[in-house]
């Protein structure tokens, strides 16, 4: 994996917002092609603004951030098909599941019977068949994320950047989201960047984690997650998982000395 | 709503607004008598009534005519404020430019205007609808220019993430998102435009060929009879409510089916 070319490059970047919040500073790292990479922090630590980063949604004030080879920026408006999904669902509340996730497909004007069956396969894939006539009202927090992500999947991403999706869930509906983001990750392989402040969460999911400092944020440890993939729900109960999340869990109180 | 339901909906919400209006009549009929107060000052409820029964079709056709114009003045108002809106939404510089003068348009006062509107639109029926636009105008150009502009900050990165254009956001986003704040909007525009048509028949709308409501008042005001004026104000309110509930049904409508809820 690690001879995979890069798909996310940091290069000592500084973030200063005005009123002098210095958010970032001298951030580096890489995340190659097929990674799932976890960003972990203290609330605060600059993670979501990393993230906002990479999608482009902001420039660095000092330092470059290319992906795919490009500046931030400009990739997303090219050929790089990135995704994003927020903590909140941020669906339209007046259309339909179906309707949600074939909006990506009806901005890209893609046509009608090309479209119906991308939405039919991500649908499935979230496991929600049964609701795509629903509006998000009538619709539990869970099955809501799970449209989000259906949305973000159904460009069929190659970056797929995540900030805390599952935080406002409760702790089972989160883990069985993880286990079929996990699944999904493993058939088709996009690049991940996850934002979130739950290390077992992380573990569980990433195959490196990233621990950030308290503000402003930097890169305090990178370290590979040593589970093979695919990875059982057992997984967690295991007393070498515990351990891990223990020693990231360490590393995140270091940062934050 | 079935029966029970709708037995308990009506003694909760019709029942005391209606034993208000009784002790109101109760109360007019018996300070006409004990201070035996003249018919050209103030009817009796019973004369009013029966004015109203006697005068009926022509105030039906008044009615007819007054809500048309209102009708007019509000299609055009929802029209042409949701357009202004929309421009709006598109650049903050163009509504600070413009905002000052749509409030001048709330603030005018519109009897002074009126001799104006008479000499663009001429006496009748147009400027009867003129005068309809203008006081319902605002509340749409208001609330329209909320709806498009409060959008939540995530969906609209999602949107920018997408790749949408100006035009796909406007589309897909903003008009369909700002739907409960024209719902708002409307209502209180339909209202204001049957008060606009009638204070416009007052002021510009003696013509030989329009004869609404504000037209009545002012020939029954002129002959003194107070009993038909009365019938007229009534009748006048009624199509107000007649038209605004008009429009709140169709924006209830309207909601439930953006919201997807089951009704």
């Amino acid at each position: 994996m690690s001879s995979a070319p890069a798909m996310v490059a940091a290069d000592a970047l500084d973030m200063t917002f005005p009123g002098a919040i210095h958010a970032l500073a001298k951030v580096n790292f890489t995340v190659r092609r097929g990674e799932f990479v976890s960003l972990v922090g203290p609330s605060g630590c600059g993670k979501s603004t990393l993230l906002r980063l990479i999608a482009g949604l902001a420039s660095p004030t000092v330092g470059t951030l290319s992906v795919a080879g490009l500046p931030a920026a400009v990739a997303r408006r090219r050929a790089t098909r990135l995704s994003f999904v927020f903590q909140d669902a941020t669906l339209l509340p007046w259309r339909t599941a179906a309707a949600n996730i074939g909006l990506p497909l009806e901005l890209a004007a893609l046509a009608g019977a090309e479209r119906e069956a991308r939405v039919r396969d991500s649908l499935r894939m979230v496991g929600l068949s049964d609701f795509a006539r629903r509006r998000p009202r009538e619709l539990s927090g869970g099955m809501r994320m799970r449209v989000s992500l259906a949305r973000a999947l159904v460009t069929h991403p190659e970056l797929l950047l995540l900030d805390e999706p599952f935080g406002a869930l409760d702790d089972i509906t989160r883990q069985r989201l993880n286990e079929d983001l996990l699944d999904l990750w493993l058939k088709q392989r996009w690049t991940s960047v996850f934002v979130t402040h739950n290390i077992a969460e992380a573990a569980f999911l990433s195959t490196r984690i990233l621990v950030m400092s308290q503000r402003p944020g930097t890169i305090a440890a990178d370290i590979a997650v040593p589970f093979a993939t695919p990875r059982r729900p057992e997984l967690r109960a295991e007393a070498d998982f515990a351990r891990f999340v223990g020693d990231v869990g360490r590393e995140l109180r270091k940062g934050r000395e | 709503m079935n029966r029970p339901a709708l037995g308990r909906w009506l003694v909760r919400f019709a029942v005391p607004p209606l034993v208000l209006l009784a002790i109101v009549i109760a109360v007019w009929d018996a300070a006409t008598v004990v201070f035996s107060i003249e018919k050209y000052l103030l009817p009796r409820p019973g004369q009013v009534f029966l004015a109203g029964w006697r005068d009926h079709a022509r105030l039906l056709s008044a009615a007819l005519v007054t809500g048309e114009a209102s009708v007019c003045g509000f299609l055009l108002s929802f029209v042409v404020g949701l357009g202004v809106a929309c421009v709006f939404s598109q650049s903050r510089v163009i509504q600070r430019m413009v905002y000052p003068y749509a409030i001048f348009l709330q603030t005018v006062p519109i009897i002074a205007v009126a001799p104006l509107i008479v000499v663009w639109f001429g006496y009748g029926f147009q400027s009867v609808v003129v005068v309809a636009f203008i006081i319902s105008l605002f509340p749409i150009i208001t609330n329209a220019t909320t709806g498009l502009t409060a959008i939540d900050r995530n969906l609209l990165e999602w949107f920018e993430l997408a790749g949408a254009s100006r035009w796909q956001l406007l589309w897909k986003l903003r008009l369909p998102g700002s739907v409960p704040h024209l719902v708002v909007g409307a209502k209180i525009s339909a209202g204001l435009a049957v008060v606009g048509a009638i204070v416009g028949e007052i002021f510009a709308g003696a013509a030989m060929h329009h004869d609404g409501l504000g037209n009545l008042i002012n020939q029954t005001n002129a002959n003194l009879s107070m009993d038909t004026m009365f019938a007229a104000v009534l009748t006048s309110t009624c199509l107000g409510i007649v038209i605004f509930g008009t429009v709140s049904l169709i924006g209830a409508w309207v909601l439930a089916r953006w919201q997807g809820a089951e009704v």
